[in-house]
């Protein structure tokens, strides 16, 4: 090959390079305005699917807010409607009495009787106790004492289990539990709200109950409604059907609180006997069982500290002090008491 | 009684807390027992258990409505015999005996929500989500209250036609802020607004107005969020190179109401005396110093002003898209219902300007009509409604 072939050749590789390099220019230039392109639209793509977020964030506190507030609305009707079904049963029987029905076929008239003081006191704790949203929220904290019976770990059993806000609480945790009721009307709203409330005696369906067979049991203002011997009874009941390591929870008035003890407590009549704290934590010592005392619910209400005329810089503290603690103590004492495990 | 007052804590203290203070002096003074049911505005970024703060804060409005209403109706009325809610979204607090002294919805979910879309205060699509949701939520609510007490005939129809309300519901209109100690005296020389400076109060059209009618002396009182923008409406109308008749709304109170830094320096001269806040013997004054007095907002729930003028007996300007306002004046008989521009207030006041006979005339049926809206009825309607719920 001659030198000018040669030349000619090269002139024509270089030509050809040349070719090949614009080519390949385009080539990357066009990727690249695909690439920006693809990047702008998935660009728009995550600005349209956060603006869609931000949308269904304005609709998740919509519906949360019409769902708490319809909850609400729902729960107090169907209280109204369960005392309002009671009251009609009542009249129904008086009035069917009264046209001279064969009363043999009907409720007597001391069962009719019954159950319009079961109607008035529910209506009675509805108006004192507090309303089903406040009870569950001061019922709540005992949640931590039985939580270690979630999953199947053991039945809490609550007796005078009232409206069944505790009941409520333990269900929307996941641990198993029933009701004691004596009150017909009170089991009748706790089964229209799907609780199980059985409408038995607390000392029988105790006394009934294999020993060691419960994992909790859960009385919240209870107590106050029996005799001492009655409560001291109770108790021994609990702790023989209280699994080893059971937990009795006790909730009821504190007399050490004045207003509580002189006054309160008589607000409701069907109050027996107050509990001293100390006896009863005397009485579950005596039995063998671990004891935690808690003070609850100090009202809000104590004296603010005053000065003494004609005495700058003094003030009746002390005094005030100790007046705030007889009148404005807790109102309520809770007893969270352990049964000893078994010692192998 | 126990009587329980459900209320929206607000360090604004504006004329509907000052009604609602005034009825609870008067459950005082007779003995109730009154308990407070409180929440309020916040920022929120975490109401019904959601935790989304940059949503909460580009739409605080809705979050922090979204976050009252879930404090109101977590709170336990049951201890008391009547409950009394106020302000939006008290009536969120459950009480079988609820009593609604129900003076505005919220209201930019409500009437005002297409102004303040064209005012560009929030965007349309999540606006209308929101709007969804409070109006849902609402009217499962307003359901609930046993009667109503709306504050002018305009709110009793907003709560016929959005909430459907209508046999539950009473109007109850309140008495005038301020008394005059005397008998009113003849009409005096200056145009009065007495007006907070927020959106929708338009005291926009009111130095507008004052432009067309230059060197005629106005009094602007009050203060507001708006009120630089309001100073920069007056300085840019008071321009020599301006036609004024070019404003339009989007211009004077349609906006979001951000001055420019610099038009303060541009002020000039002004007709209008910006008062700011005054005390209540300034007050009297400038009722008794003014020829009337003009009430420029739009859909106003109910207008302290307005009453007062009628006590001060002083002829009443209002718009006719003013809402309650326009139940204080019949037009022409004790003053006048315009259209909403700076120019047919200017030509309003011009009328009285040049017949002082008939803005003499006018203040007298001003001066009669007010015995329409009295405190004495307003209190009288109230304790009968408590006590109509608490038998």
């Amino acid at each position: 090959m001659s030198i000018r072939d040669l030349a000619k050749r090269s002139a024509t590789l270089r030509r050809l390079a040349s070719l090949g390099s614009s080519r390949a220019q385009a080539g990357v230039d066009q990727l690249g305005q695909y690439t920006e392109r693809a990047l702008q639209d998935l660009r728009n793509e995550v600005s349209r699917l956060e603006n869609e977020i931000r949308l269904l964030q304005i609709d998740t506190v919509g519906l949360r807010s019409l769902a708490t507030v319809v909850n609400t609305r729902y729960d107090s009707l169907r209280t109204d409607l369960a005392l309002e079904r009671a009251r009609l049963k009542t009249l129904l029987t008086d009035e069917r009495t009264a046209v001279g029905e064969d009363i043999n076929t009907l409720p007597s008239m001391a069962e009719a009787t019954g159950r319009e003081e079961e109607v008035l006191y529910l209506a009675f704790e509805e108006q004192f106790r507090g309303s089903r949203n406040l009870v569950r929220d001061l019922v709540g904290v005992y949640l931590e004492d039985v939580r270690h019976l979630q999953a199947g770990g053991g039945v809490v059993v609550d007796v005078g289990s009232g409206r069944g806000e505790w009941l409520e609480v333990l269900q929307d945790n996941g641990i198993a539990a029933y009701g004691l009721e004596t009150n017909a009307v009170a089991v009748e709203m706790a089964h229209s709200r799907g609780l199980d409330v059985r409408a038995e005696d607390a000392f029988s369906h105790l006394r009934d109950l294999p020993a060691a067979s419960v994992g909790a049991v859960t009385a919240f203002h209870v107590l106050e409604h029996m005799d001492s011997l009655a409560q001291r009874r109770f108790v021994e009941e609990v702790l023989r059907v209280l699994v080893p390591g059971g937990t009795l929870i006790i909730e009821t008035p504190n007399p050490a609180n004045v207003r509580v003890g002189s006054f309160d407590f008589h607000l409701d009549p069907t109050h027996v006997r107050p509990v001293h704290h100390l006896y009863l934590k005397f009485v579950l010592t005596y039995l063998g069982m671990a004891v935690d005392v808690r003070f609850l619910h100090p009202p809000n209400d104590a004296l603010p500290k005053v000065g003494i005329p004609g005495k700058p810089g003094e003030d009746l503290g002390q005094v005030l002090d100790r007046l705030n603690e007889l009148l404005y103590g807790p109102r309520d004492f809770a007893i969270v008491a352990t049964k000893a495990a078994e010692v192998s | 009684m126990r009587i329980g007052i459900a209320r929206v804590e607000s360090a604004d203290a504006g004329g509907f807390e000052r009604v609602i203070d005034r009825l609870v002096g008067l459950l005082r003074r007779r003995g109730d027992e009154v308990v407070d049911f409180g929440a309020r505005f916040a920022p929120a970024e975490s109401p019904f258990g959601t935790n989304v703060p940059e949503i909460a804060r580009s739409k605080s409005h809705f979050f922090q409505y979204a976050s009252l209403i879930e404090a109101f109706n977590g709170l336990d009325a049951s201890g008391v015999d009547v409950l009394v809610s106020c302000h939006p979204p008290s009536f969120a607090v459950h009480h079988d005996r609820h009593l609604s002294v129900f003076m505005h919805h919220q209201r930019s979910f409500y009437d005002v929500m297409d102004l303040w879309r064209a005012a560009g205060v929030e965007d349309e699509a999540g606006n209308n989500r929101a709007l969804d949701a409070v109006r849902a939520v609402d009217q499962v609510l307003l359901d609930g209250v046993s009667l109503f007490l709306a504050g002018s005939q305009e709110v009793a129809q907003r709560l016929n036609r959005y909430n459907g309300l209508r046999e539950n519901v009473q109007v109850l209109q309140c008495g005038p802020g301020l008394l005059p100690e005397d008998r009113p005296g003849p009409p005096g020389d200056r145009i009065l607004c007495v007006s907070r400076q927020t959106f929708l109060k338009r005291t926009e059209l009111f130095v507008q107005a004052m432009r067309y009618l230059d060197p005629v002396p106005g009094v602007l009182v009050g203060t507001g969020d708006r009120a630089d923008w309001v100073r920069h409406i007056d300085a840019s109308c008071g321009r020599m190179d301006v036609d004024l008749d070019s404003y339009t709304p989007t211009d004077l109170w349609l906006n979001t109401g951000r001055a420019p830094s610099t038009s303060r320096m541009q002020e000039g001269r002004s007709s209008v005396h910006f008062a700011g806040r005054i005390d209540d013997v300034q007050l009297r004054r400038a009722y008794a110093d003014a020829l009337c007095v003009v009430a420029p907002a739009f859909g106003e729930d109910y207008g302290l002003t307005g009453v007062e003028a009628l006590t001060f007996g002083r002829p009443l300007i209002v718009c006719k898209d003013g809402g309650a306002l326009t139940e204080f004046v019949v037009d022409g008989e004790n003053g006048f219902v315009v259209e909403p521009t700076g120019r047919a207030i200017a030509d309003a006041v011009r009328v009285l300007l040049d017949d002082r006979s008939l803005a003499t005339g006018m203040g007298a049926s001003s001066l009669a009509r007010s015995e329409q809206f009295s405190w004495a009825a307003a209190e009288s309607l109230f304790l009968k409604a408590v006590a109509d719920l608490a038998a």
